[in-house]
């Protein structure tokens, strides 16, 4: 079911099919993985130019003034093409320095240089690290933002990736991304610090869980295509394996997911453009969007038999690739366990 | 974060928020009180004063056209209303007279038709049934049997119908006849015919649900003389217009009020009986508000699209499995709340009024029973939407 877009909109949708068809795919992906960079340089040069790392920006300050549902149409296409590039982490803190009076970093992030947030280790949030964090993206990012204090106060900071108190060693995930732990002690520039800490690191947390989430509806929707093209070529007993009934009435239930998790999420980036979003919202977002790709993964990768076992077959890089998007900033698990402590309204 | 049907996700412009309280207030003032929080099924008898105030205050058929007595109302104004008289727990006037032969008449029905038999419906006076389902056909409806012979100006109608909600108290019946036996396909050779039920020749028995009450019946016809100006919309034309029918009804039967009710009432029952500490329970709890999330923002959307006469064909059956799977998990999470007290034939009281418990669990099999199966559903999904081939 498609959103009730305006012509822009829509017209910046196909744009961004066009340039991620171009530029993505899984069996670029898995060219990536082999090759051992966890961004794809040639599709973040492409990105950069067509102008989307500002898309939270104000216009005065560089960017493109758009929105969270502008976002998200560009970053479905990216999770549609399994394209591996920082732009949820990128957008996110371009919009978040944009906001801060001396804009820190903003012409660099906008230039494309790779700065990436480090989180807690299991989570979304920014103050359980106690010290240790983990990022997307270390094999190339720049620069870090990584949460600290200073004289007591908490404080954000940009850490770039030779300060001598930055300690870190490389982490591949399955699908050739990277998620790598971290540790601070040094005097890197302080981005915000005290009170304001709090709401800036919640703040950015749920764009970033939100903007995982965008992917992974883009990555199973091709998930969905991969198996019903599967599912209608395919011949077994001189049927096609679409026409069993029992595996069509299963890759409905996964349609039908699919279907009410796009709009979640279009609800959401709505709510988020009209400030009327919860964070409870986005913990459900994530939660959801990473059972549904479990979901619709598992069914996926079970019609297509044995060849969805190998390799050779994109539906495997797909699945792979979902396992790092489901964990990065927050898994099923964390992001319900937040959202049933949000909801919980104890007296 | 609140979960209430009037503002999660909404949508309301400063005119849907006026109209809100007015209906609110209505619904407060007017609804008798002993309608609100029965937790059982009222027989329409019953209901019908409170159609009357609907009624009389020009509410009774919001999505009808003004010229029929309609409110005209915008899709958005027709889920208010309804949102707000379910909200203050009072019941919705039955659908099958406003909601589903109504707009068939209103679209397929002779001048003499709309006269004769949309006031009465509009009123509440006259209690509907539908006739479709038979025996031997259900969801492969196409196969019914219940035959009409046209004797001079008369159909003879002779057969069996089951399966009708308040078929016991209808006046009348919108009825699928087969009136061409050799037709290919076999929906070719339906027709809708209006049967008075209080014809010679028809014998009624109520048939007892899960629920316990007679929430349905079945008919028996023998030689029925239906006069031949009570075929609606032409011979062998039925199966066209039942199918108008389908759309926008969609919006009060897969409202997602059912799960929001039970996932609240859930919550208050595990905090008395406990199991709000057992993690177990709160992790079914999360998952169902999660989805729950998910099927109002489907909802509103879909509302939004159907507004805009742009949803797609999915809709419909998408509701209906989402909507329905949810409801249906809901209420099973409101008997796991309530512990060893939850097969009890007892209300369990909470402040928000008492629960049946298993009375609610029994009425949601008919979700993803009633008006197309669950697989029926999934059937349309599959071959009509991702285009998957037939065996």
């Amino acid at each position: 079911m498609d959103e009730l877009l305006s012509e822009d909109q829509k017209l910046l949708r196909e744009s961004a099919a066009r340039l991620c068809a171009d530029v993505g795919g899984a069996k670029r992906a898995r060219e990536l993985r082999d090759s051992g960079a966890d961004i794809d340089t040639e599709a973040w040069e492409a990105i950069r130019e067509a102008g989307w790392l500002g898309v939270l920006v104000p216009e005065a300050k560089g960017g493109a003034g758009l929105g969270a549902v502008e976002l998200y149409l560009l970053l479905e296409q990216v999770g549609r093409h399994a394209v591996m590039v920082p732009l949820i982490e990128t957008t996110a803190l371009a919009w978040l320095v944009s906001q801060s009076k001396d804009e820190m970093g903003l012409s660099a992030l906008l230039a494309g240089r790779v700065m990436v947030p480090a989180l807690a280790m299991d989570g979304w949030d920014f103050r359980a690290g106690k010290g240790a964090a983990r990022a997307a993206f270390a094999a190339s990012a720049e620069e870090f933002l990584m949460f600290t204090h200073v004289a007591g106060e908490p404080a954000l900071r940009l850490v770039p990736r030779d300060d001598p108190g930055l300690q870190f060693s490389v982490t591949r995930n399955v699908d050739g991304s990277s998620a790598t732990r971290l540790a601070y002690a040094g005097g890197a520039p302080v981005l915000v610090r005290g009170k304001e800490v709090d709401a800036v690191a919640a703040r950015l947390g749920d764009l970033l869980a939100l903007g995982t989430a965008i992917e992974l509806l883009g990555l199973c929707e091709s998930a969905l295509a991969m198996t019903l093209e599967h599912l209608k070529t395919r011949k077994q007993f001189g049927h096609p394996l679409g026409s069993f009934q029992a595996l069509q009435h299963r890759v409905v239930d996964g349609f039908v997911d699919l279907e009410t998790n796009r709009a979640l999420i279009h609800r959401v980036c709505v709510a988020w453009d009209t400030g009327t979003y919860e964070p409870a919202m986005i913990a459900a977002v994530k939660s959801r969007s990473a059972r549904i790709v479990a979901d619709i993964m598992r069914t996926s990768l079970q019609f297509h038999g044995a060849i969805g076992y190998t390799d050779e077959h994109d539906i495997g890089i797909l699945w792979k690739h979902s396992l790092a998007l489901s964990a990065r900033y927050g898994n099923e698990l964390t992001q319900s366990d937040r959202f049933a402590r949000l909801t919980a309204d104890e007296e | 974060m609140s979960w209430d049907i009037a503002s999660l996700f909404s949508d309301d412009t400063e005119a849907d928020r006026a109209f809100r309280a007015e209906v609110r207030d209505f619904v407060r003032d007017n609804c008798p009180p002993e309608l609100k929080r029965h937790g059982f099924r009222i027989d329409p008898p019953a209901l019908k004063p409170w159609h009357r105030r609907l009624y009389e205050r020009g509410w009774a058929a919001p999505h009808w056209p003004k010229e029929y007595g309609g409110m005209g109302a915008t899709l958005t104004q027709q889920i208010i209303l309804f949102e707000e008289i379910v909200r203050a727990g009072a019941p919705t006037p039955y659908p099958h007279g406003l909601n589903f032969i109504g707009p068939i008449i209103i679209k397929a029905g002779t001048e003499e038709q709309k006269a004769r038999f949309l006031p009465s419906i509009l009123s509440g006076e006259a209690t509907w049934c539908q006739g479709y389902s038979e025996a031997g056909a259900g969801s492969d409806l196409a196969s019914l049997n219940t035959r009409a012979v046209l004797d001079g100006d008369h159909f003879v109608v002779n057969g069996h119908k089951m399966w009708t909600t308040n078929g016991h108290y209808a006046d009348w019946m919108f009825a699928l006849v087969r009136t061409d036996p050799e037709a290919k396909p076999r929906h070719a050779g339906i027709s809708m015919l209006l049967i008075d039920m209080r014809t010679p020749g028809i014998t009624v028995k109520p048939i007892q649900t899960l629920k316990g009450d007679a929430e349905f019946a079945e008919e028996f016809f023998d030689n029925v003389r239906v006069p031949q100006e009570n075929l609606l919309g032409g011979i062998n034309q039925g199966w066209r217009i039942a199918g108008m029918v389908l759309g926008g009804e969609r919006f009060t039967t897969g409202h997602p009020r059912y799960a929001l009710v039970y996932l609240n009432q859930a919550r208050q029952i595990a905090k008395e009986t406990g199991a709000w500490d057992n993690p177990t329970f709160r992790a079914r709890l999360t998952e169902l508000e999660i989805d729950l999330l998910a099927f109002l923002a489907y909802y509103r959307q879909a509302a939004k699209l159907h507004g805009a006469n742009a949803a797609p064909l999915s809709m419909a059956p998408v509701i209906k499995i989402a909507g329905g799977g949810l409801a249906q998990r809901s209420s099973e999470l409101l008997m796991l709340a309530a512990g060893g007290r939850g097969p009890s034939v007892e209300d369990f009281p909470l402040q928000s009024g008492p629960v049946n418990i298993g009375s609610e669990l029994f009425e949601m099999r008919r979700l993803s029973i009633g008006s197309g199966t669950l697989e029926i559903n999934r059937n349309i999904i599959a071959k009509r939407v991702l285009g998957l081939p037939d065996e």
